[in-house]
């Protein structure tokens, strides 16, 4: 028995009865990039920093190097059987019982990162700009938000989000402008930084950055199949990596080499920094708001892939109706009282080893075993 | 078939006044009226050792409003208030005990730090308590006062800014062209401080002393101007800190030469005097640019380390009151340069001796030069640079790029020098 592996499936209900609830090459660019981009101006940069110290940015390549065979592979293991999504490749490859646990893995998994990640969004709102409004309230706008977005489906995260790449863009090329003049382009030397941590850091915390193999788990919903999701995956994942990586090199240029891996949320200080001329100062406001869309859209696209593999794990008939216990569940584990930013790193350290032990090695395990039955099947072909 | 997506008009008209919600900000909504703002805040030390008193220069916003400008004009534009032996932060929330409206940092121009303490505590564990808040911004200058900070805010009324922080925007305006005051602020001490390098603060007070010598000019600083009349502030000079503690001053000159040999003073235009070589009782005024940084060469494979500075200058001869003719004579032009460059080489020389014998540190930060000869922080780190700059073997080199005479031809012969005037 199968479940709701395809968009044929009544289990799937589009709200988008026009284009069937597909995206395009540009919309998965846009998704990722916001997946992507956002942890260069979140909590993820204490680890690019600790990794490459003043030469964090440059960890961002090598990230964006050791990502680019895995997605190559995905790409290639998928493009044997086109049409299937991962799940779908690994239920006809492992069968269902197999697939079943491992999704139940990546489900968890995904759940820990999602609340890990998201409760500091809303403290960092609290602690940079909301001080008398309880986190709690802003916890909760951001998962109805994103939520809300989730529940409108993949076509309109695709939508919001390759709406909104351009203004992302043009806000990082204004905080360049707006910080230029007290960049110090010395704090870059030494060039490699903390030297080999730089090269094994990522490769241990390759977790960080599984999002993208993820969204393999939708490849049914996109136009034009593999082809598609590998020129989109670049393209997004290509123009993000640049991105964050001058944005980690703005906050090094800016904040010096060891002071910025002592400060928190570098991406909002940096944007009360900027400042246009003598008189137009003040304003991170604008910023603000740019981030706070783009965060939206990074939880929708985490928010749904739960709700996705929620529906497949436990059989269920509506995607839908699975949204609002999903948002109940995040709402209720943000709450875990842990009581530092410290611990929370640790827990965050502790899921992105646990991703990066289970995605990979089962990626990996998937190509081997797709091109072992393509290549016997061939061979079977030949004997007929 | 195109399902109807139109929404019933009861949700149009509905949906647009969700929106107000948004603006009303939540729990953080602030109304202008209801805001104090501090322009200053001054840190001097407690009674209490470990406790700090802190001062506050709150702004009358309303005096910036043209249309409220008559209503107050009888209201003053400032007022202080210093409460003692507590922190920094905690002053946000007591000084309501005499303040009606609710303190607010976030337009705060200078923090101002008294010397006394500034020699005696940690400066960095001073502002760390302050640059934590969420209103606190790391642009914000900072200045070191001769005086308590207490005293400096409540003399410091100048006389053509009404509102205070005026001043401390078109004072520190000025001083990036000119160099002989740092621009020093919250966001470079912080950066400084991590690198365990030494920081210049700007130096300023409003108690003027007699000067120890006569025609310093720029080589005094703050409070030993020749000067009288203008605002009661005397900014000029910085204050050295390394490790946090205050540990010498600059003069103006001298804070001029820091900055010109570590490469930060740039696109600069400033006025400098020099001895006439062949009249050496007249000084010759210059004005001096920098359109391009000082070219530093470090050599750290060599022990001691050799550190080479050429410093490329543009200097406009603008006046000679000895009436020798530099303009067409290029023999005496010659003479002109190889003076300016010794007159330089040796204010320069006494500089580099002061930081290399009696403070030992690395004052003209050429740190950030010599980290580029290092492929990883691990290695720069092992090299030590800090302990091996005094023993480094310094070479400075100014090249006069081009010599200019203003917009006169030569000086006119039938003028009388100076000196003959009684």
């Amino acid at each position: 028995m199968r479940f709701g592996l395809s968009r044929e499936q009544p289990s799937e209900r589009g709200t988008n009865p026009s284009t069937d609830d597909l995206i395009g090459q540009r919309e998965l660019m846009a998704v990722a990039f916001f997946l992507l981009v956002v942890k260069g101006a979140d909590s993820t940069t204490t680890f690019l920093l600790s990794f490459g110290g003043n030469a964090g940015w440059l960890s961002v390549f090598v990230y964006f190097a050791y990502m680019l065979p895995f997605l190559w592979l995905v790409t290639r293991t998928l493009a044997a059987r086109e049409g299937l999504n991962l799940i779908a490749l690994s239920e006809e490859t492992f069968g269902v019982p197999a697939t079943k646990a491992m999704m139940s893995i990546l489900l968890v998994l995904g759940f820990a990162a999602t609340i890990l990640n998201m409760r500091p969004y809303a403290f960092l709102l609290e602690v940079m700009f909301y001080a008398k409004t309880p986190a709690t309230v802003i916890y909760v706008l951001l998962i109805a938000t994103s939520g809300y977005l989730a529940y409108l489906g993949l076509e309109t995260i695709g939508r919001v989000a390759s709406l909104l790449l351009p203004y992302a863009l043009l806000s990082f090329g204004l905080l360049f402008l707006g910080v230029y003049d007290i960049l110090d382009y010395d704090e870059i030397f030494p060039f490699f930084g903390r030297g080999w941590p730089l090269l094994t850091g990522p490769l241990a915390h390759l977790g960080i950055v599984v999002d993208m193999l993820y969204l393999a788990v939708f490849l049914d919903r996109v136009k034009g199949g593999t082809r598609t999701y590998w020129n989109g995956m670049l393209s997004g994942s290509g123009i993000a990596a640049v991105s964050a990586a001058v944005l980690l090199w703005m906050y090094v240029t800016a904040f010096g080499y060891p002071a910025a891996s002592g400060t928190l949320y570098p991406f909002q200080q940096l944007t009360r920094l900027a400042h246009f001329g003598w008189y137009i100062n003040h304003v991170e406001a604008a910023f603000l708001g740019i981030w706070v869309l783009a965060s939206v859209v990074h939880f929708a696209v985490y928010i749904y892939t739960i709700v996705y593999l929620f529906q497949y794990v436990v059989g269920a008939g509506d995607f839908f109706r699975l949204i609002v216990p999903t948002l109940g569940i995040l709402f209720v584990a943000g709450f875990y009282p842990y009581r530092s930013f410290i611990l929370q790193y640790t827990y965050r350290a502790w899921v992105v080893y646990a991703l990066t032990a289970t995605v990979f090695p089962f990626v990996i395990a998937l190509a081997v075993a797709v091109r072992y039955r393509f290549r016997r099947s061939r061979g079977h072909r030949r004997a007929d | 078939m195109r399902t109807n997506t139109r929404a019933p008009n009861r949700w149009r008209l509905v949906a647009p006044l969700l929106v107000l919600l948004l603006q009303c900000g939540c729990w953080d909504k602030i109304e202008l009226e209801d805001v104090a703002f501090v322009t200053t805040m001054g840190f001097d030390r407690g009674e209490i050792p470990g406790h700090l008193d802190v001062t506050l220069e709150i702004m009358n916003a309303q005096k910036a409003t043209v249309a409220l400008g008559n209503a107050t004009q009888n209201e003053p534009r400032a007022t202080n208030i210093t409460l003692k032996n507590t922190t920094p932060l905690m002053v946000k929330d007591l000084a309501n005990g005499v303040i009606t409206r609710r303190i607010n940092i976030s337009q705060v121009q200078a923090f101002l730090i008294s010397e006394k303490l500034a020699r005696t505590v940690d400066l960095y564990s001073v502002l760390a308590s302050t640059f934590r808040d969420p209103e606190m911004r790391r642009e914000t200058p900072i200045i070191v006062t001769r005086e308590r900070a207490e005293t400096f805010i409540a003399n410091n009324v100048p006389r053509f800014e009404t509102l205070i922080y005026q001043f401390y925007r078109y004072k520190l305006n000025r001083w990036r062209d000119t160099g002989i005051v740092p621009l020093s602020n919250m966001n470079d001490f912080l950066r400084a401080h991590a690198a365990e390098r030494p920081y210049l603060f700007i130096y300023a007070t409003t108690e003027h002393r007699r000067p120890p010598h006569q025609g310093q000019n720029d080589e005094v600083i703050a409070g030993e101007m020749e000067v009288e009349g203008g605002d009661p502030v005397e900014m000029i000079g910085a204050a050295v800190v390394d490790r946090g503690k205050m540990i010498g001053t600059l003069t103006g000159e001298e804070t001029r030469l820091v900055l010109l040999l570590g490469a930060k003073l740039r696109v600069a235009s400033y006025y400098m005097i020099f001895h006439d070589p062949n009249d050496p009782q007249f000084m010759i005024s210059t004005r001096i640019k920098n359109e391009n940084p000082a070219r530093i060469r470090i050599d750290t494979r060599r022990d001691p380390m050799t550190i080479d500075v050429e410093v490329p200058l543009y200097v406009e001869v603008l006046s000679i009151p000895s009436k020798i003719d530099y303009v067409t004579d290029l023999k005496l032009q010659k003479q002109l340069i190889a003076s300016i460059k010794t007159q330089m080489n040796e204010k320069t020389e006494q500089l580099v001796r002061k930081a290399q014998r009696q403070w030992r540190i690395d004052l003209f930060d050429w740190e950030r030069f010599a980290r580029r000869q290092f492929w990883t922080w691990d290695a720069w780190q092992r090299y030590d640079f800090r302990r091996r700059i005094p023993e480094a073997r310094v070479h400075v080199r100014y090249r006069i790029e081009m010599l200019d005479f203003g917009k006169q031809l030569r000086p006119d012969e039938r003028g009388v020098p100076l000196r003959g005037i009684d």
